[in-house]
């Protein structure tokens, strides 16, 4: 039989999958049990959020409630969407899987890479990021992005700093790059066509903004103004930024 | 107690064994007692470099094996007081080596030398590794030519990922009538993208080539890659010099223009 509630562990954090089927009664059971179980296995965890379906206020407060003895801490109770729980986000999967094969890390790895993004040995050449998407969550970047620094992240990604040649960065949401971008950005890369990527300088290698893909025309000079790309009839247009 | 530097580029052929010679051998005319590393083991050239070749008996991998003292297997140097070569081997890998071993060595180099220059091989596998493992800071050589700058970009994002902070840059053989006619990198270009300090830029001179193939290091002769590499020797010893004008002619015309600017 199919537990109806299930503590799923992240580096994060724990994450609660709730069975969709089941009234919110049979779900606070559940975890009542889950928790008796595992007292002293979860003590000192922290809940990041839940998945298989979302809580109403009433319901997270009753949640809670029922946390509130058992020693486990709650920062959320919000659904959390996952990489590769989604299929429109598949593409994201096949980069990051691509990626990760590049830097030789092993299968084991690449795999777990999959289910939650890897915050793998700081800049050297990896990707960075969290599981969670929330729709208006951000991953700041600070220093200049050098070649092969990759970063894959389920929501809008700022950098402040330059993206160097050879680096890249894939956001489901908005890109804001504070210095000149000159790598490859890929903005919406879920499927979101209103997402935007904006540099004090755009000078990339490559834009891509959900599906479309494009190249700065041969031997052209980027103008030395903030400027903005966009979605706009079915193709990306850079426009100043004012 | 001595200081460890890394030579590293990531791409290869842009000069960092011809930089780490001289730059050893440019200290070691400022009286620092200097060792010289080759980390490039399997592909060993900073011997014929320096031109010592013909001296090695024994090598890196037989250091770090223990089959010899590291005294033994250090040559010094024919011309250059103070200068000491730790030679890689030929007929072994990469794989010989460990980053606790380089590590174990570089500390020990450090008790009895000023400096500890270690000629990284080229790319960033194991070799690599080994080769910044025990390095205090870290020098990078790159060229004006994109490829360059890009894998110099590269190193740099690794070696801040070691903890090696600040790594200093030294862009080679730079072409100054090309860089005029705008058919070549310009240093701006270079240091914009790769933003850490500068400290020597050297011409393209075929003064280098055959002192190279002679085994002489040019830092000791009149030229102005000689001068180059002994003003980086000086910076990286700690003396603020000034960058050389490469903008000078030497043409009569061109001396009595400027002599001309210079009373008005």
């Amino acid at each position: 039989m199919k537990k109806k509630v299930e503590f799923k562990g992240t580096r994060e954090g724990i994450i609660l999958q709730l069975d969709s089927e089941c009234d919110f009664e049979e779900l606070l059971d559940g975890l009542k049990d889950k928790i008796e179980q595992g007292k002293s296995f979860f003590s000192g965890a922290t809940v990041i959020g839940i998945e298989g379906r979302t809580l109403n206020r009433r319901e997270k407060e009753e949640a809670e409630k029922v946390f509130s003895t058992s020693g486990i801490q709650v920062a959320r109770l919000d659904f959390i969407e996952r990489l590769g729980h989604n299929s429109s986000s598949e593409k994201v999967k096949t980069v990051r899987e691509t990626i990760e094969k590049s830097e030789h890390r092993s299968d084991s790895a690449v795999k777990e890479s999959v289910e939650k993004a890897v915050e793998a040995p700081s800049s050297g050449g990896s990707s960075e990021g969290v599981a969670q998407r929330s729709d208006d969550q951000a991953k700041i970047v600070f220093g200049t992005m050098r070649s092969g620094r990759s970063i894959i992240y389920p929501g809008h990604v700022i950098v402040v700093g330059d993206v160097n040649p050879g680096a890249e960065i894939v956001a489901e949401g908005h890109i804001v790059v504070m210095g000149t971008l000159r790598g490859v950005a890929h903005a919406g890369s879920a499927g979101d066509s209103t997402a935007t990527i904006t540099a004090f300088r755009l000078n990339p290698t490559q834009l891509r903004i959900s599906t479309l893909i494009t190249r700065p025309p041969e031997g052209g000079q980027a103008p030395e103004l903030p400027e903005i790309a966009r979605i706009r009839d079915g193709n990306i247009m850079i426009e100043p930024y004012l | 107690m001595g200081e460890c530097i890394v030579i590293t580029s990531g791409k290869g052929g842009v000069g960092k064994t011809t930089t780490t010679a001289n730059i050893g051998a440019g200290l070691s005319l400022r009286g620092k007692k200097v060792a010289v590393i080759d980390a490039d083991i399997g592909l060993r050239n900073l011997d014929v470099v320096l031109g010592l070749e013909n001296r090695i008996v024994y090598d890196l991998v037989d250091v770090v094996s223990g089959n010899c003292k590291t005294r033994q297997a250090l040559i010094k140097d024919k011309r250059f007081e103070n200068l000491y070569l730790l030679p890689a081997a030929q007929t072994k890998d990469k794989d010989a080596v460990s980053q606790a071993q380089m590590k174990v060595l570089c500390e020990e180099l450090k008790q009895e030398f000023d400096y500890v220059l270690v000629d990284c091989p080229a790319g960033i596998e194991q070799g690599f590794k080994n080769a910044i493992a025990g390095a205090d800071r870290a020098v990078v050589v790159t060229t004006p030519e994109v490829s360059a700058v890009r894998d110099a970009d590269r190193i740099i994002g690794l070696l801040e990922a070691a903890e090696l902070r600040n790594p200093k840059l030294i862009v080679n053989r730079v072409r100054h009538d090309m860089v005029k006619r705008g058919d070549m990198m310009n240093i701006e270009d270079i240091t914009d993208i790769l933003a850490i300090e500068i400290i020597g830029v050297v011409p393209d001179d075929e003064k280098i080539i055959i002192s190279t193939n002679r085994g002489e290091p040019a830092v000791a002769t009149q030229s102005l890659s000689g001068q180059a590499f002994r003003n980086i020797s000086a910076r990286i010893d700690g003396e603020e010099v000034a960058f050389i004008n490469f903008d000078q002619n030497n043409g009569i015309f061109d001396k009595l223009i400027k002599l001309f600017n210079f009373s008005k």
